[in-house]
Parts: structure tokens; C-alpha cells; sequence
């Protein structure tokens, strides 16, 4: 009964770990190999404080938990700006030095670790295993709820777009540095919470407890039972940690042998589902609510639709009265960029205005697309300047100068492949109650009603593009003019004013295109600002205002369309000499 | 803190020359290594459970076959060899070809389940052994003045540094070698012009693992063979590769050298299970060296002084959001 009842509380510790490892590796792509190390600091600091200076378990607890948290957080402060080795590395060094630390330390047992004696929650020993799982239990219920909830809440969903592509989850509007840094301080409390717990089901405090074999173990749990899937990281818990009475009691090895066949057999288990079924038992996608159906992709899931589209009508953003169609929205001036000794951007000089759309062109190599990178601060200016409504928006990070009004789309498109299209286009939506954390754990009902309304909103931006067909879809099943739309799609979700278009006619047959200037025409129509580079002179020459030459960097002509073909040397500047 | 060992001039001696000797078996598993990350961009921390593979085997065939000293630790490292490539053409490569420039997580990861399997599997073979020790190499005490050390340290040192240096020269004069350094550089225009990546990639493998071997091998010779023999060393060779921070051989063989002169002098100062954490500690100190330069990097491209004259991006800067990067090409 006790051995029983010790395996299911193991389980329930370690769904505490894997919850949140899972919601950090799986919902946001960040890697963490120091899992255990958090869990170390709760662990450690739970028995110490207890056995050798009188604290209560709950204080106790509390500030092993809290230590974790402030921990996690400057680790995570430190590296999560960089690419994902250095955060590899980080977590690594951090696993082995702390843990190296807590060895060496003889005040916290050395080697051999700490014993834990008499831990009690008000007067409730923890001594045998029957009595730990209602601590153990509560615990890991509340922790997997809380994780189940950030993971399928509007911030989970940004969360899942990080993950796909960070890039483009900035220039939707989302502060990527900061959701990252709390989702690992989040996760990392937690981890010191699974420590504590983990002492308390122990009895000990050991670096044998908490070791790099624990954070591998942990990782091997979540890959197996489903990345970015909370049901599946229970059912990855459950079997590896059956699986040592299952070698023991049922093909009745050794308890050595046993356990050296589970660890054997998780480590081929995770590179079987590595191969062979990436997404894990549980897919993505799997949720409580729906078990045996796939987010999102029920039509019959979503709201009923308002009967009217709303879709253009942006009424606080249509010009005001007396104000020239024509206003200038964008100034660019003397903007620069070098990359070693070539100039991508040379001195360069141009205005965006409302209602009209202005095109970049230019050859290859001219600097098109830096300039877009460079007004949206996906890179920074060496010199000049940008301003949006008069206000200097130079040197601010992609996402403040999306929420300002001015957002992008790229010409490799970057839809989020993992999400549907309308979870995709959802995510250009603008400062929802659900992004905030605080409200997705405390204002759940508010929450709630702001989703119904962001996906009716997202609804009908997909009508406006004529796919509301298709929303259950994933980002990756759709063919390439699809993504284009659905990429548009999710800008204009975002009620950005100036819409920068990259490449928006490239790669895409003629239905698609004469589909996509249709829609590009009505944003004109519309009063929205926008700016295109784009080769394919036919969508160039339907849609263009005004247009700038871009060679070399620079700014070396610009007029209507056919101002710029009538030019014998820019054409001979675009096309080559024949 | 009590210092383990007096600070004597004959402890100096004494302590320099074993850290020398350290650093040699540094050398041999971070040259190895890696060979492996900055040729492949493979992260393959498997590399430890290898490098136990390879010393197992070598002590299994001296003992049943009886087989020389020498015969037994050429049979050790082939075994590892062949495993380690069948790693990389059966895992790796494909995962890689799936994957594209995401693989490096999921490599990652399926190394350490390769790891996790490959320990475990060696522990299950070896059960009722639980350790193994390499026989066939006579011990015995040499002094050189005050010094004293053993003939297998002495061997091991100077075959390491053969080996080392033969890697080094294969790199450096062999078209092996070039094709090694132009994979590294570029492999899609390596395959242009007819180098094939995939067979630099096994060549690489095999080399980096045979490094790793001989150091496996005279370890287990030197005390035993047990199926956790390469969790540490694989630390080591990740923490030297990085610090030194160079591809070529001969940096990180000089890197690992000063690794193992930090650990051993660290006697002096420390007791000794506090030596891991010093060698650990330096990976964690780079590390952070790194992310203060990608942070300041950062903020200075933010807020250029109002004065100097533009900035420009290098190979390997920090970009905008403060993430390393390559240069971005202009469009």
C-alpha cells in the first residue's frame, strides 16, 4: 500500500516539474536544462531551514519557492536575448554549478545531501507516503490547472506564436522579451515548489535528488507524452515513472536492473518519438474540453458571426474632418544602414500618406526590405530618423511601433505553422484583457468575453479576406497565396494605420494576386496608409500612388509608375541592358 | 575555507605537472567534441556515453581475447567510431534535413536520450561486472627529480599529444582537411563544388570520437571503466570548447591545458570536490561574459552617441534585439 501509494505520489511531484517544464518547452519553445537546479533551491531550502533553523514548513516553503523564482528570473533575464545556445549552455552551467555548489557546501550535507526530519504542516507529519499525498496531491492538481490554464489562455496562444516564430510574434505588437522572461521566472517558481515537494516526498534534500539526471528525465517526460499538451505530459509522467515497477513486478527483474531498463527505455523512447511521432502521444491541440478534437478546428466551435461586417470601418482612425487625404503619416529622413562596408541604406528620404500606396523598387540588392526592417526597428538606424504622426519612433523596439500604428508583413510570409489561421490572425488583435497574465489567472469571466469579441473580430477580417472557410486550419497546411492573405489578414487585425507590405504579389498566381490587390485597392479606399516593395511590376503598376527607385541604397528617382517605366535609364537600371 | 594541499615549491611541481597531464585528457575529449559542434553545429552530448562505449570495449577485449595492450585499445576506439557515425547517418543527418536551422534543440535533446539509452545499455551488458577495468598495461611509479607521476601518464600524455597533433595535421595539410574547413565554413557551396557534407560529417564524427577514446581508454586503464565515466568529461569538453572559442584544434588543446592547471592548482585553495564547480564556474563566467556583450552590444545600438560616426555590423554581432547573428543581407 505504501510502495503504492509512494509511486503515485512521485507521479504527482513530477507532473509539478513537467507542468511547467512543459509549458515553457512546449508552449514557448525555450529551453530549460536546469530544471532540477530550480527544484534544488526550493528542495534545499525547505530542509535547511526546517532542520537546522526551526522554520515552519509553510515559511519555509515560501521562501525556497520565492528563491527559486528571483533566480529564474535573472537567469532568464541574462540569456533569454540570446539564440538558443547560449541559453542551452546557461541552463547547463547553472544546473552543474549550483547543484556543484550545494555539494560542496558541508553546512547542506555534501554529498549525501540533508536529511529531512520531522517536516509537519500544522501539526500534519510527513513520514509515510499515505501521508504526504494530500499535500502532493492538492499541489499538483493546482499546478497542472494553473499550467493548463496559462498554456490555453490568450497569453498561452502568444506564447505558441514565440515558439513558431518570434520575429513575427514582435511585429504583431507583442513584447516577446517580456513574455519569455515571465513565463521562465513562472516556471521556475514553480520548479522550486516541485522541489519542495520533492524533499518533502523524499525526506531529502540530495544533489543525487535534484541532478542533471533529473532535469534529462523531466525533458524525455514532456517529449514523450506531447509538447505544448498538458494531458500529455500526465500520461509522459505516468509512464516513465511506471515503467520501474512495470521491469520489477511484471517482467520481474531486479530492482537494479529494473531500474536501469527503465532509464533505457526512456532514452530510446524519446528518440523513437523524436523520429517517429514528434508531436508525442498527446498532440497539440488535444484539450480537456475536447478531448478527440483539435482546436479550433470545429467551425461549429465558434461564435455566431455579427451580420454586418464591420471589417474597414476603423472610425477612430478615419482622416478628421479638414484633414487632406493625403496627410503625411511617415517621414523618413537621411535614414542609414550599413552592414561591414556595404551600405544598404544610403542617406535615405521618403514620406508615406494616408490614403494613398506607395511602392519601393528598385533591383535586387537595392535595400528594399532593409528599409522596412529599418522603419519597424527590426534593425537599428546608424543615422537618421523616422517619425509616425509627427512623433519620433527611431530606435523603439518592432512591437511599441506596431501597438503606435504601423506594422509589417514579410516576404517569406511567416505565418505561425503550429496555430490555426485563426489563432493567427487573433494574435494581431490589440492589447486583449487574455495577453496579461494577471487577468487570465484573476479575471477569468473579463478575459473570457474579450476572446468572444477578438475572435468575432478575427472572424471577420478572415471574411473580409474570404477565408473564414479555412479557420480551423493550420498556419502550415495552407498553400503559399493563402499564407500571403492570412498574413495580411493578421496586420490588419492589428488596426495599424501605415501597412508595410513586403513582397504582397510575389510567388502567388494571378488569382491570388488580382485577389490580393482587390484587397490592398479597399485598404487605400479605406484611408489606411501603405507601402509596398514589391518586383512584380503589373501589381506595382495597379496599385502604386507614388513610387520610389531604390539603387544602391539610395533614392534615385520617384513619380507616378509611369513617370518611372517612361525612364529609359531606370528601366535599363531594373531590367539590365539589352 | 581549509586548503586541501600546503603551498610548497615541491607541491607546485608536483601539482603542475598533474594538472598538465589533466589538461592532456581535456584536450583529447574538448578537441574531439569539439571538432564535432563546429564542423557539424551537432550538440551531441552523446559523445560521453560513446567515449564510456569505447573504454568498455577496449577492457572487454583484453580481457576475453587477451589481446595487447595497444590491439585492445585500437579495437576500443574503432568500436566508438562506428557507433558515433552510425549516429550521426542514422539520427542526426536526417533530423537535420528534416529540421533545417531548428534542428539544434531537437539534436539536443535526441542526444540526450542517445546518452540516457547508451549508459544505461552498457550498465545492463556490464551488470554484473559494474566496472571494468582495461588490463594489459604494466603500472609502475616513474620520478623526475621530486615529481613523481606513473609510465601510463607519461604514455597517455605523449600519445595524446600524437594524436592531437595528427588531428591537427589532417586538418591543416590533408584535403580531408580542407574539405573539413570548407564545411565548415559553407556547406551548401561545399556540395557546389562537389565536397559532399554528409561524408565530412562521418569523417568528422570519427575523428572527434577516436580523440575522445584514447583519453576513455587510458582513463579506465588508470582506475576503471563504469557506464557514468564519460558524464563528467562531456561537461569538461563542452566547457573548454566553448571558452576557447575556436575551431582549431590546437586553441582548445591549449585552453583545455589551462582547465586542467585551474583544477589542479585549485588545491591549493579549495578542497578538492569543489574542483568540478571551478572548471564549471568558468563556463557559467563565459557565458555571462557573453550575455553582458550581447546586452551592452545591444543598448549601444540603441543609443549611439550623438557624436560618433555610424555604426557598423561585423560577422558574428549582436543584432538589434540582442541576439547573436551573422550579418543580415541587405535586399
Amino acid at each position: 500500500m505504501q510502495l503504492t501509494v509512494s509511486y503515485i505520489n512521485q507521479i504527482l511531484v513530477l507532473l509539478v516539474f513537467a507542468s511547467s517544464l512543459n509549458l515553457l518547452l512546449g508552449y514557448s519553445g525555450v529551453f530549460n536544462a536546469a530544471s532540477a537546479a530550480f527544484g534544488a533551491i526550493g528542495g534545499y531550502s525547505l530542509v535547511w531551514l526546517t532542520s537546522q533553523h526551526g522554520f515552519s514548513y509553510l515559511p519555509a516553503m515560501l521562501i525556497g519557492v520565492a528563491l527559486a523564482g528571483v533566480f529564474g528570473m535573472l537567469v532568464g533575464y541574462a540569456a533569454l536575448r540570446l539564440e538558443m545556445l547560449w541559453l542551452l549552455l546557461l541552463t547547463l552551467a547553472v544546473q552543474l554549478v549550483l547543484v556543484g555548489v550545494l555539494t560542496g557546501l558541508t553546512t547542506f550535507g555534501g554529498s549525501s545531501g540533508l536529511q529531512a526530519d520531522g517536516l509537519n504542516l500544522f501539526g500534519h507529519e510527513f513520514i509515510e507516503p499515505t501521508q504526504v499525498f494530500p499535500l502532493v496531491a492538492v499541489a499538483a492538481v493546482v499546478v497542472f490547472a494553473l499550467c493548463y490554464r496559462m498554456g490555453e489562455s490568450p497569453y498561452g496562444r502568444i506564447l505558441r506564436a514565440i515558439r513558431d516564430d518570434e520575429v513575427a510574434t514582435r511585429s504583431l505588437g507583442k513584447n516577446t522579451f517580456f513574455y519569455k522572461l515571465s513565463v521562465f521566472a513562472i516556471t521556475a517558481t514553480i520548479a522550486g515548489f516541485g522541489g519542495a515537494l520533492m524533499s518533502t516526498h523524499t525526506s531529502l534534500a540530495s544533489p543525487q535528488v535534484f541532478g542533471f539526471n533529473v532535469s534529462i528525465q523531466l525533458i524525455a517526460m514532456v517529449m514523450i507524452g506531447g509538447m505544448g499538451n498538458m494531458l500529455g505530459t500526465l500520461i509522459g509522467v505516468a509512464l516513465v515513472v511506471l515503467s520501474t515497477p512495470f521491469f520489477e513486478n511484471v517482467i520481474d527483474l531486479s530492482t537494479t536492473v529494473a531500474s536501469l531498463s527503465q532509464q533505457l527505455a526512456y532514452g530510446v523512447a524519446l528518440v523513437v518519438v523524436i523520429f517517429f511521432r514528434p508531436q508525442g502521444i498527446i498532440p497539440e491541440g488535444i484539450t480537456l474540453g475536447a478531448l478527440g478534437r483539435r482546436r479550433g478546428s470545429a467551425r461549429a466551435a465558434l461564435p455566431p458571426l455579427p451580420a454586418a461586417q464591420r471589417v474597414l470601418a476603423v472610425a477612430h482612425r478615419a482622416p478628421e474632418p479638414g484633414r487632406a487625404e493625403s496627410e503625411l503619416v511617415v517621414q523618413v529622413r537621411d535614414v542609414s544602414k550599413s552592414f561591414g562596408g556595404i551600405h544598404a541604406v544610403n542617406g535615405l528620404t521618403m514620406d508615406l500618406r494616408r490614403g494613398l500606396i506607395t511602392a519601393l523598387v528598385g533591383p535586387n540588392g537595392a535595400g528594399k526590405t532593409t528599409v522596412f526592417n529599418l522603419l519597424t526597428g527590426a534593425l537599428a538606424l546608424d543615422a537618421g530618423r523616422v517619425s509616425l504622426y509627427g512623433q519620433d519612433i527611431t530606435g523603439l523596439r518592432p512591437d511599441v511601433i506596431t501597438t503606435l500604428g504601423m506594422a509589417r508583413s514579410f516576404q517569406d510570409v511567416r505565418v505561425f505553422p503550429s496555430l490555426t489561421v485563426l489563432e493567427n490572425v487573433m494574435l494581431g488583435v490589440q492589447d486583449l484583457p487574455g495577453d496579461r497574465l494577471g487577468n487570465v489567472l484573476a479575471h477569468p469571466r473579463r478575459t473570457a468575453v474579450a476572446e468572444r469579441a477578438a475572435r468575432e473580430q478575427a472572424y471577420e477580417w478572415l471574411r473580409f479576406i474570404e477565408m473564414e472557410d479555412v479557420a480551423g486550419a493550420r498556419g502550415r497546411s495552407l498553400g503559399f497565396g493563402q499564407q500571403k492573405l492570412v498574413a495580411l489578414a493578421r496586420i490588419l487585425a492589428t488596426d495599424a494605420d501605415v501597412l508595410l507590405l513586403d513582397e504582397p504579389g510575389s510567388g502567388i498566381d494571378h488569382v491570388w494576386i488580382d485577389k490580393m490587390i482587390g484587397v490592398i485597392q479597399q485598404l487605400r479606399e479605406a484611408g489606411r496608409t501603405v507601402c509596398i516593395v514589391e518586383h512584380n511590376l503589373e501589381v506595382v503598376g495597379r496599385l502604386a500612388d507614388h513610387v520610389y527607385f531604390m539603387e544602391l541604397g539610395r533614392v534615385t528617382a520617384e513619380g507616378t509608375f509611369a513617370d518611372l517605366t517612361n525612364d529609359p535609364r531606370l528601366t535599363e537600371a531594373y531590367f539590365g541592358s539589352v | 575555507m581549509i586548503a586541501a594541499l600546503p603551498f610548497t615549491w615541491a607541491n607546485l611541481q608536483q601539482v603542475v605537472v598533474n594538472g598538465i597531464f589533466i589538461g592532456t585528457n581535456y584536450a583529447l575529449i574538448a578537441v574531439g567534441f569539439g571538432l564535432i559542434i563546429t564542423v557539424t553545429g551537432r550538440f551531441h552530448i552523446a559523445y560521453g556515453a560513446v567515449y564510456a562505449l569505447s573504454a568498455f570495449i577496449a577492457g572487454q577485449v583484453a580481457i576475453s581475447w587477451g589481446l595487447p595492450y595497444a590491439a585492445a585499445l585500437l579495437i576500443g576506439l574503432v568500436a566508438g567510431v562506428i557507433v558515433a557515425v552510425a549516429i550521426e547517418r542514422v539520427l542526426y543527418w536526417p533530423l537535420n534535413r528534416r529540421l533545417g536551422m531548428a534542428a539544434l534543440m531537437t539534436i539536443f535533446i535526441t542526444s540526450l536520450g542517445v546518452s540516457t539509452a547508451g549508459q544505461n545499455a552498457i550498465a545492463l551488458l556490464w551488470v554484473d561486472a559494474g566496472t571494468l577495468n582495461v588490463k594489459g598495461f604494466h603500472i609502475e611509479g616513474v620520478n623526475f627529480g621530486k615529481i613523481y607521476t606513473t609510465n601510463l601518464a607519461v604514455t597517455a600524455f605523449v600519445v595524446g599529444w600524437v594524436a592531437l597533433l595528427a588531428v591537427w595535421a589532417v586538418i591543416r595539410w590533408t584535403r580531408l582537411g580542407r574539405m573539413i574547413r570548407a564545411v565548415r565554413v559553407n556547406p551548401e557551396l561545399s556540395l557546389a563544388i562537389g565536397i559532399d557534407p554528409k561524408v565530412v560529417y562521418m569523417s568528422v564524427f570519427a575523428l572527434g570520437t577516436a580523440l575522445g577514446g584514447i583519453a576513455a581508454v587510458f582513463t579506465a586503464t588508470q582506475s576503471t571503466a563504469t557506464p557514468a565515466m564519460g558524464s563528467i568529461p562531456i561537461l569538461y569538453a563542452i566547457t573548454v570548447s566553448f571558452i576557447a572559442s575556436s575551431s582549431s584544434p590546437m586553441v582548445i588543446a591549449g585552453v583545455a591545458v589551462a582547465v586542467g592547471l585551474v583544477q589542479s592548482l585549485s588545491i591549493f585553495f579549495v578542497q578538492p570536490e569543489w574542483a568540478q564547480v571551478v572548471v564549471f564556474s568558468g563556463l557559467l563566467v563565459y557565458v555571462l561574459i557573453k550575455v553582458a556583450q550581447a546586452n551592452v552590444g545591444s543598448f549601444r545600438r540603441r543609443h549611439p552617441p550623438a557624436t560618433s560616426p555610424p555604426a557598423t555590423s561585423a560577422p558574428g554581432a549582436i543584432s538589434q534585439d540582442g541576439s547573436l547573428q551573422t550579418v543580415p543581407s541587405a535586399q
